[in-house]
């Protein structure tokens, strides 16, 4: 083999006899700027044409938002008009110089193929002309569950909708997991609520599917408020338990109505843990100590006892504490997995969770749509823009 | 309790997309190629006739001759020798070998590797090589794959690894292969499947797995057969599985029993007999479907070198290519450049200009533009 | 033979039996009657001659179509075209007999009753092989949608009956308003009347002027008389122009939904991933992976060797029986998402 296999027939060919430079030059002089409007005139290729056909499925309607990544429109099926879509307009990034952004990549590969009610359903892909992607993705105006968390005066809910929106999260994770994709970002706002009630897991920017064995991937993933202590600890294979860390995590902020642990950085999102659960130590977690990045404040704190999630969470009962204590296991290897999840008995101790048509909403409304779908992956909004990990860089991502 | 509803192993295979978008029968994937074929064909026709229609007007006004340019020239005047489908096909394997010895050269994964390949095939059942440049083309395909299989290496480091290649021609018909994959970068390979069988298959050998003693002993020498025929149907995975049309035809558990039928058919026999009941019209489909799937794959020798006559007839195909390309096609770079702009970079007085140009020309009924290449 | 519109012109034919040639001129109490199975009109006592014996051919030249006494009527229209339409809807509504409700749009209703229309199209107007294809599809429905026609049905008797009830409420309600009118009236009377005799009274014991008495008298009166309008106004308009039982007004009440029993929770949402082909073991032997059995650092990091075995049988045995050649159009490009079949509807939650 040679030094660089591509030697290619054709590919190195240059320079060559005068008469074709004359030809090209006069096809340039009798237009001066490159044909532009070449690609109106020309027939169509058939990749180009089932392009067109799949487009053509489609009205775009009024824009309900802007976000760094991707513009959100309203849109509705053209022979149905009263069937709404949500159109995401993956922006081209100019400044992005590796070609298509990782997080429309990672989002267009997995939501093609997943279809489970709890998770946002992909309905159709097409460019628009110039070149920028459409996701179709199914209209969701209820907003998500952390507008339902942080509304304390105006949302009312109990035991039995936590059940029912836990249940939905639950569901949506174990899918993911059954088809071997990790999500990598659960979190409040990653939950978007149908007209219906149903709650969908949406956004799959960060997601990929199952590591294979030796295979390293990226530490830096989730939002850290719902990071697990392995993944701050610079784990480099891990498994689904990452994602079940953050469900546990969302369990535990439905009931208190706050994330339970606010940390402001890495470290301090580790004291906080730290404190609200326990410190990692080999004990508790035979091999923390191996891991690339683990160091915990001194003096370790004892691992919380059920006495401390009863006294903070004991509104979801005794079977609703220890699914989420398990869910909060520190060894990854200990931790409840999302099918034992949907096996715990919680699920039927009563009360039973609350039917969809009946769970407490609070209207969203289109500009919530936008938001929701438009703000990520990009950066995230407001005060918490600084506390995520959405900066991603390809380069550590093996 | 609940009507609970078992979704099975193939239910499952259904709802991915390489089962709904990319799974064909050969009469509807010849049909699609042929399509493709002879609408590439009637453009390049078409562009040679505009190119030399531009020519001869040119030589009146004498333009610069210092311009340079590729292609067009190649082109006879009259009539234009384009490849066939079965051309295009034996051209589209050899670049597929090019791609997998790139792979190899740059170090990169099997799942890498693989997975650019199949992008290769799969954007050329909807494009002809006489439109969009194999070579071309595959670097884009194995970059693309190293972003969607996490195997992710910065692009100027991958332009600089591969000779006389710059960043933007990678990037350049980026667009086109998301689109020819029809947005879809998901593509399930036999290779993890070939583990699982074989790690059930040593389980069964070493008596750790119970299996169903109704379809007889287990095969003697069980372990050391396992052994060498993983190697084998491995090596199959590698190579004809990726050149030859079966992931179009067959789903990738399909693949890999045929592979492992190929390496030691009494043994794959028996542990698909204990797996599943054969003596069933279901059961024989499925050996059927196996053993032409076998068939298939034996067409092309499992290495990844193309054999000396393979090699030869595919540059005798690249020279006649070389003549049937079409000439608005060759510099991706300028069209993409020209294509972006429409996004907003570029001058509203460009565009308004350009737009003036369009009606003018559409107004004179004809399109004397040659090709867009400016200097690149 | 096809029925044409006359029945706005003053047709001497329409007194005379097509059969008997008897006309209303020599027979006042001549009846005519039609067989809804090919409107051809005769008189009664042609229709007792012919068919009390048992069921016959229409006499009519070229018709043939064998009829029974029992299926003869009166026309309700004098034109027959409009008469055997006005069946055709009645027979093809008692089949098609959905109701807005049951359509998730109003989209899919409106497609509905198009499709319908285009039926009782067929029916009435159309060739002969038309109707044929249509009496197939209508036979078809029936016997395809035999539960809901009959739950229909039985939904347009209750609301029948609905409404029969809310037009007696509603007459009753009126009957109440009158009856309440005429006691006004009655004790308006009486007013004036006791309004008079006091007047009288005050006249014939003071000596007050008699103009100022009968003056402010009838002032009273009137104050009376619209207080008590005022009154009743008022006291009536809770109840308004509504009839009494104002739950009886409500438009559309919505059917009682037989309350379903309900199913137990299923946290899984009705689906089941296990294996068919295949038991997933806890542990498989594989040389290739004891350098991540025995490293402590990619075990406390939580990496499942389990979850890769999931995996790898999974894909060993996915769409083994899945036949592409047979399953895939010969267009090859299933559009539709498998989602639906991935839905589970009977899902309680």
């Amino acid at each position: 083999m040679a030094v660089s296999p591509l030697v290619l027939p054709g590919a190195a060919e240059k320079g060559g006899p005068t008469a074709k430079s004359k030809l090209q030059s006069a096809a340039a002089s009798s237009n001066g700027t490159p044909n532009a409007a070449q690609s109106s005139t020309e027939v169509n290729d058939v990749a180009e044409q089932m392009n067109e056909d799949e487009k053509a499925k489609y009205v775009k309607g009024k824009k309900l938002g802007e976000g760094t990544y991707a513009n959100v429109y309203l849109g509705h099926i053209s022979s149905s008009p009263s069937s709404l879509v949500a159109i995401k307009k993956i922006k081209v990034q100019q400044q992005y110089t590796e070609g298509m952004a990782p997080d429309a990549i990672r989002e267009l590969k997995f939501l093609q193929e997943l279809s489970h009610p709890n998770i946002i359903s992909l309905i159709s892909v097409f460019s628009s002309k110039d070149q920028n992607i459409n996701l179709v993705l199914e209209f969701l105006p209820m907003g998500d569950l952390e507008m339902l968390i942080k509304d304390t005066s105006g949302v009312r809910y109990g035991m039995a909708d936590i059940k029912a929106w836990m249940g939905m999260l639950s569901r949506a994770v174990w899918f993911c997991h059954e088809n071997f994709v990790l999500h990598r970002d659960i979190k409040p706002n990653n939950l978007l609520i149908a007209a219906d009630g149903e709650v969908k897991l949406a956004d799959f920017g960060l997601a990929r599917s199952f590591s294979d064995p030796y295979r390293l991937m990226t530490s830096t993933v989730i939002t850290i408020w719902y990071r697990p202590p392995e993944l701050l600890f610079g784990a480099r294979q891990y498994s689904g338990a990452v994602d079940v860390w953050s469900v546990g995590l969302v369990f535990a902020e439905l009931v208190i109505r706050v994330p339970y642990l606010q940390g402001i950085n890495e470290v301090d999102q580790i004291a906080k843990l730290c404190m609200g659960v326990g410190t990692p130590t080999e004990e508790n977690w035979p091999g923390v100590s191996k891991l690339p990045d683990y160091t915990v404040p001194a003096p370790p704190s004892p691992v919380m006892g059920i006495d401390h999630y009863l006294s903070m969470f004991g509104t979801v009962g005794q079977e609703g504490v220890d699914l989420l204590m398990k869910m909060l296991i520190m060894d990854p290897r200990r931790r409840i997995t999302a099918r034992q999840v949907l096996e715990h008995g919680w699920w039927s101790s009563d009360p039973r969770a609350t039917k969809n048509e009946d769970l407490p909403k609070k209207g969203g409304g289109e500009s919530k749509v936008a938001e929701d779908l438009g703000r990520r992956p990009g950066m995230v909004d407001d005060e918490r823009a600084g506390k995520v990990a959405r900066k991603l860089d390809f380069g550590g991502m093996r | 309790m609940t009507s609970s509803n078992i979704i099975t192993e193939d239910d499952r295979y259904r709802t991915s997309t390489q089962f709904r978008l990319w799974s064909f029968t050969r009469d509807s994937l010849n049909a699609v190629r042929t399509t493709t074929n002879r609408l590439a064909a009637d453009r390049v026709r078409e562009a040679v006739r505009r190119a030399h229609e531009a020519l001869s007007s040119a030589d009146a006004s004498d333009a610069d001759l210092e311009n340079p340019s590729r292609g067009v020239s190649a082109m006879p005047e009259r009539e234009i020798d384009c490849l066939t489908v079965e051309e295009e096909l034996r051209l589209v394997t050899f670049y597929c070998r090019q791609t997998l010895q790139l792979g190899d050269h740059l170090l990169f994964p099997t799942q890498v590797k693989t997975t650019a390949v199949q992008y290769i095939k799969r954007f050329y059942i909807t494009n002809s090589l006489m439109t969009y440049d194999p070579a071309t083309i595959l670097r884009t395909a194995l970059y693309f794959a190293t972003k969607t299989e996490n195997h992710y290496c910065k692009l100027t480091k991958f332009a600089e690894a591969i000779d006389k290649t710059r960043p933007e021609d990678v990037l350049a018909s980026e667009f086109l292969l998301t689109q020819g994959l029809r947005f879809t970068f998901d593509v399930r390979h036999p290779f993890r499947a070939l583990e699982g069988a074989v790690m059930e298959m040593n389980g069964i050998a070493s008596g750790v797995i119970p299996y169903n003693t109704d379809v007889g002993e287990r095969p003697q020498n069980m372990g050391r057969r396992v052994k060498t025929a993983h190697g084998k149907a491995r090596e199959y995975l590698k190579t004809s599985a990726l050149l030859t049309d079966v992931y179009f035809h067959y789903t990738p558990s399909q693949i890999m029993m045929a592979t492992l039928l190929i390496a030691d058919q009494e043994l794959t026999h028996w542990y698909i007999a204990s797996k599943i009941f054969l003596d069933d019209l279901a059961g024989h489909k499925i050996l059927a479907t196996l053993a032409e799937c076998a068939c298939m794959l034996q067409a092309i020798e499992p290495t990844v070198q193309a054999p000396p006559e393979e090699r030869k007839a595919a540059g005798a195909l690249s020279k006649k290519l070389k003549k049937c390309r079409n000439p608005e096609k060759i510099d991706l770079v300028a069209l993409q450049r020209v294509k972006r702009e429409g996004d907003g970079k570029v001058d509203e007085k460009i565009i308004k200009k350009r737009k003036l140009e369009r009606e003018q020309s559409a107004k004179e009924g004809e399109d004397l533009f040659g090709p867009s290449l400016k200097n690149s | 033979m096809s029925p044409k519109s006359i029945a706005l012109v003053d047709n001497p034919m329409d007194d005379m039996c097509p059969i008997c040639k008897s006309t209303r001129y020599l027979n006042k109490g001549i009846k005519f009657l039609i067989n809804p199975e090919c409107y051809h009109r005769m008189c009664s006592t042609c229709v007792d001659r012919i068919f009390t014996a048992g069921p016959a051919s229409c006499p009519v030249p070229l018709c043939g179509k064998t009829l029974r006494k029992r299926g003869f009527k009166p026309a309700f229209f004098a034109d027959l075209g409009i008469e055997r339409e006005v069946d055709i809807r009645k027979r093809v509504g008692q089949v098609f007999n959905r109701r807005q409700e049951e359509f998730e749009t109003l989209l899919d209703y409106n497609d509905y009753l198009q499709d319908t229309e285009d039926l009782i199209f067929d029916l009435v107007n159309g060739m002969a092989k038309e109707k044929l294809q249509a009496e197939e599809k209508l036979k078809a429905y029936r016997a395809m949608n035999l539960q809901e026609i009959e739950d229909n049905k039985r939904a347009g008797l209750e609301e029948a009956d609905y409404e029969r009830r809310k037009e007696t409420a509603e007459k009753e309600a009126a009957r109440q308003r009158r009856l309440k009118l005429i006691r006004e009236q009655e004790e308006g009377k009486m007013d004036v009347e006791k309004s008079r005799r006091d007047m009288l009274e005050r006249l014939a014991n003071t000596d007050e002027d008699p103009t100022a008495i009968t003056r402010q008298a009838q002032k009273v009166i009137l104050k009376k008389s619209s207080a008590r309008r005022n009154l009743t106004d008022s006291s009536s308009d809770p109840n308004g122009g509504l009839p009494l039982d104002s739950s009886l007004s409500i438009r559309g009440l919505k059917k009682k939904v037989a309350p379903i029993a309900e199913e137990a929770y299923d946290p899984f949402g009705g689906i089941n991933l296990t294996p068919t082909r295949y038991v997933l073991n806890d542990e498989y032997e594989n040389e290739w992976l004891n350098g991540i059995k025995t490293d402590t650092r990619i075990l406390a990091g939580g990496y499942s060797l389990p979850e890769y075995y999931a995996r790898t049988m999974f894909e060993a045995f996915s769409g083994l029986g899945v036949f592409i050649n047979d399953e895939v159009g010969p267009k090859a490009k299933p559009e539709v998402r498998i989602k639906k079949e991935v839905e589970i509807d009977d899902d309680v939650f």
